[in-house]
């Protein structure tokens, strides 16, 4: 039989066709990027794009990885308040023995508000609870909530509750002034820091389901020397970490912490609870197309996740996106698939799968650690990563612009 | 004689009001996608401003300069009209080891080796920078760009995620906790696990609160001891 050179032609162009076809079609992934509205922190570095050298094993992927709602309960000064009734131990029936204008008179600075007061007592005295004013600390916060914009917030002279607008983050702490204490306590060992904190976080009800003990931190001192830091390391306040974890993956960032602050003797100094709710799965993501997912229900929506090898390549491009500044290597000691949850102050309706990767940077000045975030779902490297526009708000400057010379406190002068 | 005694009320009211008020001085580098750090800095700004502060300068991404925290008695410096003639400076934008980076046009790093910070007036600086407070060049920072009269200096070991954390730490100032307190609970609030915060001061100046919310110990002297407060999230 012959073939017809126009016959050549079709089947050329049929080729063609298909190979283009198989390039752009997408099997079966979503790309409705409209629920998809978590937002790292994905700033671009000043001279951040170090050469990156792996130094551990590539993450295994899940076949599937869930993205869930997130949500937040109805921030208001009452629910403040019943939180500070709550955790300050505030009997209710106290507060109305003593007015506010009261409170308020008794309470007022003795004059030092405007002033510059030099405070050179001595630290152990500072801990002291002021001997001629009415101690209200306890007996006041409901008279005090105040309206700080982005949190309400309650400050006595003894304790402090916040609580944040956007994210009902909470921020209990009983004793203010025994923060400041700065020595070394007498701290126990970790383990009964440990069990100290799990009481009172259950005494509070603190932790919400599926959040478990992931560590202790300290605040330490140490001596500068001449040379670095040189002596022991103080151990001052122990802080009992709670962290949770979705689909087996540990969520990362700013949120899904819990920190109990712990004192002298691991006396419960207060707390910091960052945890949005965690809603329902409202979409699924993979690696591998949906139709090649026997487990996979044809209906749910499917977004295509990044392969470790294509995430590493994208940081090498990417390079990093903190508030880091001139480095030119960088180590890959650890990388993984995790979830992320924000800072309190930032909106988040959803969260999904995100690449964390950790090591060491080194430049000139030194070599620092970092913790790098990278969006794992594919629609969100295709674009740019989010950037909140820099603003053109920033006041022009001319070079002579006439100012007062600084002089020396004469107060802080010994 | 009335003219005398007048213009002698009129000089003292006018040295008496520079001295006692409580200054404060804010740059920022909000460019290269940090647009956030623009709202941190203009935050931290009107917060203090609402507590009674006054803002002697707030200047951010290409009105950021080096000169501005470089010490007068360096080449080009004139920190004594900026950094240093205030008691509280807020900064937030990159960093390295030894130096804050302040961005183009100026693109010059301010190193330990530029500042000589408190001998005229600076008692506070709050760099929300990345690792500026890193291991390598603690006792520079502390020894040369601090101890003729800082009292202390807020940053960090490790890398930061740039945020708003101007607006919580004059809110905790405000709310009387002492800045060490203040830095390391923002950090607690706004950063990732794993991430470092750190404080250099010295024992006395430890417990340093707002003018108006406690006050603060006397300048140290050159020869006294600075420690690091350490808290990793």
């Amino acid at each position: 039989m012959k073939i017809s050179k126009y016959s050549y032609l079709l089947l050329g162009l049929a080729i063609l066709l298909g190979v283009f076809a198989v390039a752009t079609q997408n099997f079966g992934f979503c790309t409705d990027a409209s629920i998809l509205t978590m937002e790292l922190p994905q700033k671009e570095g000043a001279n951040a794009k170090p050469a990156f050298t792996l130094q551990t094993i590539l993450p295994t992927v899940p076949e599937k990885l869930g993205i869930y709602s997130m949500n937040v309960p109805m921030v208001s000064i009452e629910s403040t308040k019943t939180l500070a009734v709550s955790r300050l131990k505030v009997a209710p029936t106290k507060l109305a023995e003593i007015s506010a204008p009261t409170i308020a008179k008794i309470n007022a600075p003795s004059g030092i508000s405007s002033a510059r007061l030099v405070n050179q007592a001595a630290p152990e005295a500072k801990l002291e609870a002021p001997v001629a004013r009415l101690d209200t600390a306890k007996l006041q916060p409901l008279d005090q909530v105040v309206d700080l914009g982005d949190a309400f917030s309650l400050a006595t002279a003894e304790s402090y509750v916040s609580v944040d607008k956007t994210s009902a983050a909470e921020t209990v702490i009983l004793n203010v002034p025994s923060l400041a204490a700065s020595r070394k306590a007498a701290l126990p060992s970790e383990d009964v820091l440990k069990q100290k904190a799990n009481a009172y976080a259950a005494e509070n009800n603190l932790l919400p389901e599926g959040y478990q003990y992931s560590g202790m931190s300290y605040l330490t001192r140490q001596e500068i020397g001449q040379g670095g830091v040189q002596g022991p390391v103080e151990q001052i306040t122990g802080i009992a970490k709670y962290s949770r974890t979705i689909d087996g993956l540990a969520v990362e960032g700013p949120g899904s912490t819990i920190c109990v602050l712990l004192g002298e003797g691991g006396q419960p100094l207060g707390y910091t609870k960052v945890s949005r709710n965690i809603g329902a799965k409202i979409a699924v993501s993979s690696v591998k197309a949906p139709g090649l997912l026997k487990t996979m229900a044809a209906e749910e929506k499917t977004f295509d996740l990044l392969s470790p090898e294509e995430a590493f390549q994208m940081l090498q491009e990417r390079g990093m996106t903190t508030e880091i500044a001139d480095v030119n290597t960088a180590t890959v000691d650890k990388m993984y698939l995790a979830y992320y949850e924000a800072e309190p102050d930032k909106k988040q309706e959803e969260t999904e799968p995100v690449y964390v990767f950790e090591g060491t940077a080194t430049g000139p000045g030194g070599s620092v650690q970092y913790k790098e975030f990278m969006y794992a779902l594919r629609m969100k490297n295709a674009k740019a990563p989010f950037e909140m526009p820099s603003p053109t708000k920033a006041k022009e400057r001319k070079a002579d612009e006439p100012m007062t010379a600084g002089t020396k406190d004469p107060e802080l002068l010994r | 004689m009335k003219t005398v005694i007048l213009a002698a009320m009129i000089v003292l009211i006018m040295v008496t009001t520079d001295a006692v008020a409580s200054s404060f001085g804010v740059e920022y580098d909000s460019t290269g996608g940090l647009g956030i750090n623009y709202n941190s800095a203009n935050d931290f700004a009107s917060k203090l401003k609402a507590d009674g502060w006054t803002q002697k300068f707030l200047y951010g991404d290409a009105s950021a300069w080096e000169k501005d925290f470089k010490d007068v008695s360096k080449p080009g410096g004139q920190d004594n009209y900026y950094a240093d003639a205030v008691d509280v400076v807020f900064w937030e934008g990159h960093g390295a080891p030894d130096s804050l980076y302040v961005p183009p046009p100026d693109d010059h790093y301010v190193t330990y080796d530029d500042a000589i910070w408190g001998n005229l007036n600076l008692e506070w600086i709050l760099a929300h920078s990345c690792s500026v407070l890193a291991d390598d060049h603690l006792a520079d920072w502390a020894y040369k760009a601090c101890a003729q009269g800082a009292h202390g200096m807020c940053s960090h070991k490790t890398t930061v995620n740039a945020c708003n954390a101007g607006s919580r730490m004059a809110e905790l100032l405000v709310a009387g906790w002492t800045f060490k307190d203040a830095w390391f609970q923002q950090h607690i609030e706004k950063q990732y696990t794993g991430c470092t915060a750190r404080v250099i001061c010295t024992d006395a100046t430890k417990n340093d609160k707002l003018w108006n919310h406690g006050g603060m110990a006397a300048d140290p002297k050159p020869g006294d001891l600075w420690y690091v407060w350490t808290v990793t999230k």
